[in-house]
């Protein structure tokens, strides 16, 4: 999205979208992107809201900066489409007298006005209960087969996963550590870090219904300013080898369309 | 005690918030308990599952006696307790406590990790320092933070190292009860596990009875023998996990189970 602090800037590499790198592209053409052709959905619903603005002209704000139009029906309608049952009254409300779930929505309706092509949801289910949660999955999910999104959705509970994503990448200290189709990295983790975080989950409805048996990770991730010789998650394997600590690992491809970095599968 | 007769008990609690509407005075009211009957026997663990709004919290902080109910009775360790106030109330504050969800405004800032675990033990009074600072030493060391922890302050500490600092100070006293208010909520999922493990050998090590407060039915799964389920103010069901899990009876409970995340999917399937 181009939207780091300058202390974090990107240093190397390239973000290509459709065939083009947006890192060299100057802030005007990269605002014109931003939110038309890629847009975001935060975690944090009221901050991503304008508290005192009605959360119908927010999204109307949306609308005008890119297509250069805006109605009224356009956005009652757009609210509709993500299941704002009472889209007139969601018009003309505030955000504080809208609930998560709703705001949520809201979100979700302000990302895709302008019809973009890559929707980038950041936790947006983490601050919402269970039953909410379902709801929300269950429209992103729909809007992205209705509309043929691309949809990045980033968690840290692989079990939402399950439900929304045909592929996962698993990220550890900032390297990917494994990414294949869901089944396969949810059914079959080849890296050790995929496979303890799914031994953190608690599973009820496994035979006995309980979820007693969680086996959590060792000691706790490193910090940003830790630079591991070897393999960042080292310290914290249980299938620790001695060269894991002497050098990082090289992504490999044990199977078609998975990859891994991890030793003992070549590295 | 007894084995049969329940630690805590609650008969037809009741808890009516009142709000002035600003401007016109208008009064409204809410009714977030409605006639709750709950009981919970000694060393065990009851989840309290429901929706945002149901009343959850409203029950934790009723039965901590932390907030007076409207009408009804808590019996606690044989005694109606909810209207128990002085000496009577801060004996009983000993037994009953409360580890909170948000951990950064529930530490004071100011003080330092032993000076917030002992903290109840100088308001309990009758302690010297020597026995406030061998207690804090144990206590880390169960909640399993290292000893030269003490002298640091809540920010210095990650979400997961403050949450174990809270259930520290939350045992200092040697309480029987404990309510646990969406504890876990903001956790990772690695230090999730590592503080459902933590309050599981807590338990074990000290028979402790815990009501533990979610939205999330794996969660309490994960540490309860009984779930509850509350809906608009009124347990609807409770059960054993299995039972609520294979056989729920209320369409609230079915919501409940039908929302876990990837439940049809590999996840589960793949169990067995």
């Amino acid at each position: 999205m181009g939207l780091l602090p300058p202390v974090a800037g990107v240093t190397d590499g390239a973000i290509l979208f459709k065939g083009q790198d947006l890192l060299p592209l100057p802030e005007q053409e990269m605002a014109h992107i931003r939110g038309s052709q890629i847009s975001l959905v935060f975690q944090d619903t009221s901050g991503a809201l304008h508290p005192v603005r009605r959360v119908g002209a927010q999204l109307m704000d949306v609308m005008v900066s890119h297509n250069n139009e805006g109605s009224r029906d356009l956005a009652i309608r757009a609210f509709r489409e993500v299941g704002l049952a009472d889209s007139e009254r969601i018009y003309s409300a505030y955000p504080h007298q809208l609930s998560g779930g709703q705001k949520q929505r809201v979100s979700i309706a302000q990302a895709l006005a302008c019809g973009p092509e890559l929707l980038v949801a950041d936790e947006p289910t983490s601050s919402l209960d269970t039953t909410v949660q379902s709801e929300i999955l269950a429209l992103l999910k729909g809007l992205q087969k209705k509309r043929n999104l691309s949809l990045v959705f980033i968690t840290h509970d692989p079990a939402v996963l399950a439900d929304v994503a045909d592929r996962i990448a698993v990220f550890y200290a900032g390297e990917l550590v494994e990414i294949g189709t869901t089944n396969d990295v949810l059914g079959t983790p080849f890296h050790p870090f995929t496979r303890a975080l799914l031994a953190c989950m608690p599973r009820m409805g496994s035979q006995d219904g309980s979820a007693r048996h969680l086996n959590p990770i060792p000691g706790s991730a490193p910090g940003a300013m830790e630079t591991p010789l070897g393999c960042p998650f080292a310290p914290r394997c249980a299938e620790r080898m001695d060269v894991c600590n002497s050098r990082p690992p090289a992504p490999v491809q044990p199977s078609a369309g998975r990859s891994v970095r991890c030793f003992k599968y070549g590295g | 005690m007894d084995e049969s007769t329940p630690l805590v008990r609650t008969r037809r609690l009741t808890h009516i918030y009142v709000q002035k509407q600003p401007l016109s005075n208008r009064q409204f009211t809410v009714k977030a308990l409605d006639a709750v009957e709950l009981s919970i026997r000694e060393g065990t663990q009851l989840g309290l599952v429901g929706e945002s709004g149901s009343g959850k919290s409203t029950l934790g902080l009723c039965l901590a006696l932390l907030q007076r109910p409207t009408a009804g009775e808590i019996w606690f360790d044989g005694k109606e307790v909810s209207r128990s106030h002085g000496a009577e109330l801060r004996q009983l504050r000993s037994q009953i406590q409360f580890v909170f969800q948000e951990t950064f405004s529930a530490l004071n800032p100011r003080l330092c990790a032993e000076e917030i675990v002992t903290e109840p033990m100088l308001i309990q009074g009758k302690s010297s320092p020597a026995a406030r600072r061998d207690r804090a030493v144990t206590l880390m060391h169960e909640v399993g933070l290292a000893a030269d922890s003490l002298r640091r302050r809540p920010h210095e500490f990650s979400g997961g190292q403050r949450q174990r600092l809270a259930i520290a100070r939350a045992l200092v006293m040697r309480p029987q009860f404990v309510v646990l208010d969406e504890a876990f909520t903001g956790l990772d999922l690695s230090v999730q596990a590592q503080i459902v493990v933590l309050l599981n050998s807590l338990q074990a090590a000290h028979k402790l009875t815990y009501l533990f407060i979610t939205h999330d039915l794996n969660l309490a799964a994960a540490i309860c023998n009984r779930i509850a389920i509350l809906h608009r103010g009124c347990i609807v069901e409770q059960g054993s996990p299995a039972d609520l899990f294979n056989r729920s009876q209320h369409p609230q409970t079915r919501a409940l189970v039908d929302a876990i995340p990837g439940r049809n999917t590999i996840l589960h399937t793949s169990l067995g």
